[in-house]
């Protein structure tokens, strides 16, 4: 069905039935033109930007909400700090709906299946965070919460993709780099001790550039290793996202 | 200052002891470790396994780390040659 590897552009609402091309790499990646207005997108982002809920975590410098890799042996602290971040997300914005609500909506429609937070032990997982790049370069990675986050009930769905919305374009850069290789367990020797890993995983390996415009929502299966491209320039690459999976034939559930 | 060590577990020999392929150094390492060392752990932070030692099994050891890559502080070393350090969880590949 798929000669060349190159992403899949939607239309909002469109539906998508290709998800077996997607969790196995024939297809790199579902661009969701337009998902979100300019407008809506610039008045989230200077919410975000001016926002004093801003923290760090393992490979980004600037971020709201919670992210399982931050807290792999800390469990219950990740609970208890996402019921907290989420609440005050949840009026955050205003009258502009939480981004991260709307995008589940999205992706209910385009995968035709329920989609709701994934939860443990009654407590809900994180709704996504927010992410705020600046210049800089990234290392690749990979995320994979079947291995890393191996005490985590999410670990147990075999597939996972991500959904990643763009708020704000860098000045320069800031470009998804997709490679055609998924991570192996053997990889790890590849590992940076803090987070992500060496380019040497990649030597030779094909790679695609998508540039997203501001309001497009990207897909991905996050098994296949990806960065960002270099930022340079005054303005930051802002982005909300997170993982999700089929719980079931007619379910997603999502985390971040 | 502790030294550090960084690297995959290849293989766990018994419910204390494995070896580490060693891929990275602390720059500020005291001593020098080779590429492929035993490593026997006094303390391990890795949430899934039993807290009290012994009701940790080679298998829950093998779960919990083999094939990761793992943070090691060097307590010392011992006469054969095998490491003594405390065992971390480290970093992420990933978000």
């Amino acid at each position: 069905m798929v000669k060349q590897w190159a992403p899949i552009y939607l239309n909002k609402n469109q539906k998508f039935e290709f998800t077996d091309e997607l969790s196995n790499g024939k297809i790199p990646a579902i661009v969701l033109k337009k998902a979100f207005s300019l407008k809506t997108c610039k008045k989230i982002t200077q919410k975000i930007l001016n926002s004093n809920y801003i923290t760090d975590g393992p490979g980004i410098d600037k971020k709201i909400g919670e992210s399982l890799n931050s807290y792999l042996n800390q469990k219950e602290t990740y609970f208890k700090k996402t019921e907290l971040t989420d609440t005050k997300l949840e009026n955050y914005f205003g009258t502009i709906d939480d981004p991260r609500i709307v995008m589940q909506k999205l992706l209910s429609i385009i995968f035709q299946k329920k989609i709701s937070v994934a939860k443990e032990n009654n407590l809900n997982y994180s709704k996504g965070v927010f992410r705020v790049h600046s210049s800089g370069t990234f290392n690749i990675h990979r995320d994979c919460a079947r291995f890393e986050a191996s005490n985590y009930k999410v670990s147990n769905f075999p597939l996972q993709f991500s959904a990643t919305l763009h708020l704000q374009k860098a000045e320069c850069g800031g470009e998804l780099i997709l490679y055609k290789k998924f991570w192996q367990q053997e990889d790890e020797k590849y590992r940076f001790p803090h987070f992500g890993y060496s380019k040497e995983v990649v030597t030779n390996t094909e790679f695609l550039k998508i540039k997203p415009d501001v309001g497009d929502i990207i897909i991905i299966n996050p098994l296949h290793y990806h960065t960002i491209s270099e930022i340079k320039g005054m303005s930051d690459r802002v982005s909300t996202g997170f993982f999700f999976a089929p719980s079931d034939e007619h379910a997603l559930v999502c985390w971040s | 200052m502790t030294d550090i060590i960084w690297g995959t577990v290849t293989k766990v020999t018994t419910n204390n002891k494995f070896e580490i392929n060693v891929t990275h150094r602390k720059d500020e390492n005291t001593n020098t470790y080779d590429d492929n060392e035993i490593v026997i752990f006094t303390d391990i932070d890795i949430m899934s396994l039993p807290a009290d030692p012994n009701l940790r099994t080679i298998e829950q050891i093998e779960d919990a780390i083999k094939g990761k890559f793992i943070k090691c502080e060097v307590i010392a070393r011992c006469d054969d040659k095998t490491l003594n350090c405390k065992v971390f969880h480290s970093g992420a590949g990933g978000y």
